[in-house]
């Protein structure tokens, strides 16, 4: 067994690791950009495009992610659009990462008190000024640790991909394990440990930033 | 100074000012009394455009505050407000909150605004006040911090929104030595307060308001010792002693 072990290693730490870092990182870069972007969006009094954003969040926040995966995946080929396994998860985990981020967004604006925004105006800034000297710093650090949540989120559910085929941590460990039934105990404890050591240092990170901003 | 000429102003079925028309003169104090809900802040309010008229005429200092043509950075650089929740901006020093408007709207340079804003600090007692952050300050300093702020923008008139009114009886005091004192340098305020002693004292106008009317107004000392109308004799006695009740924040 301790052979076997050692012969699993250096795929799962090596290109399984890899695949779910590539994948989680990328899928945080939408989530943020995506998220900034339809959280914005959300609290504009242009009507289209605030219903827009809301069907998005709405919609992507109420469907299973692992479905949305298989779509994207084995859906959209039937449609004419080929996407490969590892892109087909970004996109899932993204979309759905930026639906939770624009709420993580719309909520922090929506808790700074309306006599901020009130006080500006009072002073004679404009809507424009308020946002971005006013209302967005502030903003801003509320997100910060919820963010760091979804970022965790995101890591741990990185792990869906394993079921359309992608050999990052998880699927890396099964083909081990059907190769060899005696590494199941090992192979998943390495699993694990794995994943928290990618999500421990997002987790001190995120309180690092908060005492920092506190 | 300020004048209003029937201003009406509804919040869905609730008519919140009924045909309101109010003249402030320059270097006036005038104080605005009257029970919770009959539409004292929103006529505040209204002066400075926070919330838009339905009906009638406001002129601050010659523009037309009910002109869509009016901008509404022309008209508020003449107008301060000082809030009742103080409303200062926690992510900026005391320095920062008194100098981002005059840099932002009237282009001040940054070393202007800052010997603008250090002046003003010192007038309102916070000198050595200036880079602490606003949860720093007690309540009264960010009082003292937000009417610093507002008149860095060198306004034409003062609009106070209960401003002692969040804030514990004890230090409700240095708050008002500081509205005394630009009352003394006839700076054009209104304020709506609960403070019957500051009304009386520095007061050169008083308005009581009921259910969206004025029900009386004038010099304050005849308003409050020779009440006309039954609800400012029933204020009037709620209020004495005046200037000690608490009085509770909204």
């Amino acid at each position: 067994m301790t052979a076997a072990y050692v012969h699993a290693l250096p795929g799962l730490l090596g290109k399984g690791l890899a695949a779910t870092a590539g994948i989680s990182a990328a899928a945080m870069g939408i989530a943020l950009a995506g998220g900034f972007a339809i959280g914005l969006l959300r609290v504009f009094r242009n009507p289209f495009l605030n219903a827009a954003a809301l069907v998005y969040v709405e919609l992507l926040r109420g469907i299973p992610l692992l479905v949305l995966m298989f779509f994207v995946c084995f859906g959209l080929p039937q449609l004419g659009l080929q996407i490969e396994a590892v892109p087909a998860a970004v996109i899932a985990l993204g979309l759905w990462g930026a639906a939770n981020g624009a709420e993580i967004v719309r909520g922090a604006l929506n808790s700074i008190p309306a006599g901020q925004s009130e006080a500006g105006a009072a002073l004679g800034l404009g809507t424009l000024e308020i946002a971005a000297t006013i209302v967005l710093p502030q903003a801003l650090r509320r997100t910060v640790a919820p963010f760091m949540s979804l970022f965790t989120a995101i890591v741990e559910s990185s792990s869906l991909a394993a079921l359309i085929g992608v050999k990052e941590i998880l699927e890396t460990v099964r083909v081990d394990i059907e190769n060899d039934a005696s590494l199941w105990t090992p192979l998943l404890l390495t699993a694990l440990l794995l994943y928290f050591a990618i999500n421990y240092p997002i987790s001190l990170l995120s309180q690092r930033f908060e005492r920092s901003l506190s | 100074m300020v004048s209003l000429r029937g201003v009406r102003k509804a919040f869905g079925p609730n008519e919140v000012l009924k045909d309101i028309s109010l003249s402030v003169d320059r270097g006036e104090v005038c104080c605005i009394i009257g029970p919770s809900g009959s539409g004292k802040s929103t006529l505040l309010r209204c002066i400075n455009r926070l919330v838009p008229l339905d009906a009638g005429e406001i002129h601050v200092d010659g523009l037309g505050v009910h002109d869509p043509a009016v901008k509404d950075a022309d008209l508020r650089r003449r107008v301060g407000m000082v809030f009742q929740q103080f409303n200062l901006f926690p992510h900026m020093t005391a320095m920062q909150n008194v100098t981002l408007a005059p840099r932002r709207v009237l282009g001040l340079a940054r070393a202007d605004a800052e010997e603008r804003a250090a002046r003003l600090l010192e007038k309102v007692g916070l000198a050595d006040k200036a880079s602490a952050y606003p949860a720093q300050l007690s309540g009264g300093q960010q009082q003292r911090v937000a009417i610093a702020r507002a008149l860095a923008m060198e306004p034409k008139i003062m609009l106070f929104d209960e401003a002692t009114s969040a804030l514990d009886p004890e230090i409700t005091g240095e708050v008002l030595s500081v509205m005394r004192e630009l009352a003394a340098e006839h700076t054009t305020m209104i304020c709506v307060t609960h403070e019957m002693g500051f009304a009386r004292e520095a007061g050169t106008h008083l308005v009581f308001m009921d259910d969206g009317l004025i029900v009386e107004e004038g010099p304050p000392r005849s308003v409050l010792e020779h009440p006309q109308a039954a609800r400012t004799r029933a204020a009037r006695q709620r209020a004495s002693p005046p200037s000690r009740r608490r009085t509770s924040s909204a």
